[in-house]
């Protein structure tokens, strides 16, 4: 027990002393304890940015650990162009579209009932909130509208790059995205979130 | 419009996410791993064996083909050695009758003595025997066609030296080589000063002239030895995962192996090669090495933080070996031969010796390291590809001795993904062999 907690120690203030690169470079050397190190100093973000691609916390972690795996098998392709959460990150948002392709069949006309209903809040502040109510609310929407959505609102991508990671026109990256914001909107109002005007 | 405020809000809520990750998550990421990983080199094995034996098929229709074209170019020679036969046969015989004047025998009275006289050496000085020959018209339509007709027996054959023309004729002209029996060739040429016997020297080369190459082209035995080897990123040969942390490092000293297997003939210049042996890597070096013992081996050490030691790696891996390959070779001079060889070898671990790791320091004199404990780390199974020019030396007809400098680049790593480190290894050497050809 002692030997296991004074392993666990060493971990641990070895996440703080390691530089990235020589994690990298351990890693890249197949060292079972750098990349358990790259693993907890990344992971954590990452399953957050699966929770909200994933319908739920188990499709979370399933995109996750398959988006580690990829990372840890193209490590050596990681070319030091942007930092490696960034690169990381890239990496799962494509696993979790890759996943949510390959598991569910995503309709991209679907047309819920939330149009006529619309509200506008785009100039209104969130006051209260909670997370992971956020989390849920996107986590209910349909897979089209929360990829859109994930990629446009949060991730920053243009609908013209949405469009072409997703295998789509731009116009129906746009109105997936009009639909979305509005279906989001009202689920975050049903569930309590309070908007102020601006 | 997307720089609102909505997004701007979405955006700052989902960066401060995060979700807490355990040690189980982590393993069953390095699980999927090895899974992918096994799958990949599953693939790869079985896309190398699949490769190898269509070749192998390519190769042995490709022989089948030539030894076809073979065949029937030798029957073709076959039939042009019989026509010259036939034409200078015929020549010597019209001169020999010219020149006992046996067209214009028309005696049928002494039929008693034809028997006696129709001999080869004797038809020149019996002139005058009885036997009734005639100039005449074959039925097949040649008229230069000489023939021997007798009062008993109105067939072709009577003398041995007519025999020979007459079955030459008929093989030349019906092309149904079923109608000569085999060996009045033997039986009727040697006797006769003046035949041209067949050009052919042996058995084996007769046979070898009518139904191509044999197959089984003979056995070998083969030894080599390999002082070169290097591994990209063997850094450590230590089967620790914890060595590669500490920067210890091993380099393997030698390699040696030795296999017998089959020799088969694909065509006159192609051969393959199948077989089995063993292949051994073995290690023994001695290093002075520092590590920082609180990181790497807490356990004997409780109060030094820094430790000098030197130790000795002494084990070995051996291999079950299954080469295939394939053989170009290429005369140079009379008995000399170069060839160059190129094929995938299988190997199976069937032995992994255990090591000794001993440590000089104030505290620790001789320090046994988990004895077994490499056998998990070890790749059970392994491919490699072989490459090796070389000579032949024909020492007898039976006998090919080998001398080639073999080249071998291992496609996976020494180790499987329990160890930190990959090591493939590069061999290069020298093989010596012997081969006994059928």
């Amino acid at each position: 027990m002692k030997e296991k907690k004074s392993k666990q120690l060493h971990i641990k203030h070895s996440i703080q002393n390691i530089s990235e690169q020589e994690l990298l470079q351990r890693c890249l050397r197949e060292d079972r304890n750098a990349q358990l190190l790259l693993f907890n100093k990344y992971a954590p973000a990452m399953l957050g940015i699966c929770y909200r691609y994933a319908n739920n916390a188990q499709e979370a972690e399933d995109m996750m650990q398959e988006g580690f795996v990829c990372v840890f098998n193209k490590l050596k392709q990681f070319r030091g162009e942007s930092t490696l959460k960034t690169w990381i990150t890239r990496i799962m948002i494509n696993t979790s579209i890759n996943y949510l392709k390959k598991h569910h069949k995503i309709k991209w006309d679907n047309d819920i009932n939330v149009i006529s209903d619309h509200l506008d809040y785009s100039n209104e502040q969130l006051l209260q909130y909670d997370v992971k109510v956020v989390m849920m609310c996107l986590q209910n929407m349909p897979d089209g509208y929360r990829m859109v959505i994930n990629l446009f609102a949060i991730e920053g991508y243009s609908h013209k790059e949405i469009a072409d990671l997703l295998g789509i026109k731009e116009a129906t990256s746009r109105s997936q995205y009009a639909k979305a914001k509005a279906y989001l909107q009202k689920q975050l109002v049903k569930n309590g979130i309070v908007y102020k005007a601006q | 419009m997307k720089n609102s405020s909505f997004e701007n809000n979405l955006k700052s809520l989902s960066q401060d996410f995060v979700v807490d990750v355990n040690q189980q998550q982590f393993n069953r990421v390095m699980e999927l791993r090895a899974q992918k990983y096994n799958r990949k080199k599953l693939f790869w094995w079985f896309g190398s064996v699949s490769a190898v034996v269509l070749c192998g098929l390519f190769l042995t229709l490709i022989a089948k083909l030539n030894q076809t074209e073979l065949n029937q170019t030798a029957s073709k020679q076959e039939v042009s050695k019989q026509n010259r036969l036939y034409n200078h046969q015929k020549n010597k015989s019209t001169a020999i009758f010219k020149e006992s004047n046996i067209f214009n025998t028309t005696s049928t009275q002494n039929k008693k003595n034809t028997a006696k006289h129709h001999h080869n050496h004797t038809i020149k000085n019996n002139s005058k025997s009885s036997a009734k020959f005639k100039y005449q018209k074959n039925s097949l339509g040649n008229d230069n066609i000489l023939t021997h007709q007798t009062t008993k027996n109105n067939g072709l054959i009577v003398t041995k030296s007519h025999q020979i023309i007459n079955e030459e004729l008929i093989y030349t002209l019906t092309n149904k080589p079923e109608l000569i029996k085999p060996k009045a060739h033997s039986t009727t040429l040697a006797p006769n000063k003046n035949m041209i016997l067949p050009l052919v020297s042996s058995s084996k080369e007769i046979e070898e002239q009518k139904t191509g190459l044999t197959f089984i082209k003979g056995v070998y035995f083969n030894a080599a030895y390999f002082p070169f080897l290097s591994a990209k990123n063997a850094s450590s040969m230590l089967p620790d995962k914890k060595a590669s942390m500490v920067g210890l490092s091993e380099d393997a000293n030698f390699a040696y192996a030795a296999n017998f297997g089959a020799v088969f003939n694909l065509s006159k210049s192609l051969q393959l090669l199948a077989g089995a042996g063993i292949h051994t890597i073995r290690f023994d070096k001695i290093r002075e090495v520092t590590v920082s013992v609180d990181t790497a081996f807490e356990s004997l050490t409780s109060n030094a933080t820094k430790l000098n030691f030197e130790h000795v790696a002494d084990y070995s891996f051996t291999w079950l070996d299954v080469p295939i390959a394939l053989r170009y070779h290429k005369p140079m001079k009379n008995k000399l031969n170069w060839y160059v060889q190129a094929g995938l070898s299988y190997r199976y671990l069937i032995q992994n010796k255990s090591y000794t790791f001993q440590v000089d320091s104030n505290q620790l004199k001789t320090y046994e390291l988990r004895t077994n404990h490499a056998n998990s780390r070890i790749n059970k199974h392994q491919i490699t590809i072989l490459v090796e020019p070389g000579m032949a030396y024909n020492l007898t007809r039976n006998i090919t001795v080998n001398l080639g400098v073999p080249f071998q680049q291992e496609l996976f790593s020494v180790y499987n993904k329990e160890y930190a480190d990959r090591a493939a290894f590069k061999l290069l050497g020298l093989k010596a062999g012997v081969q006994f050809n059928f």
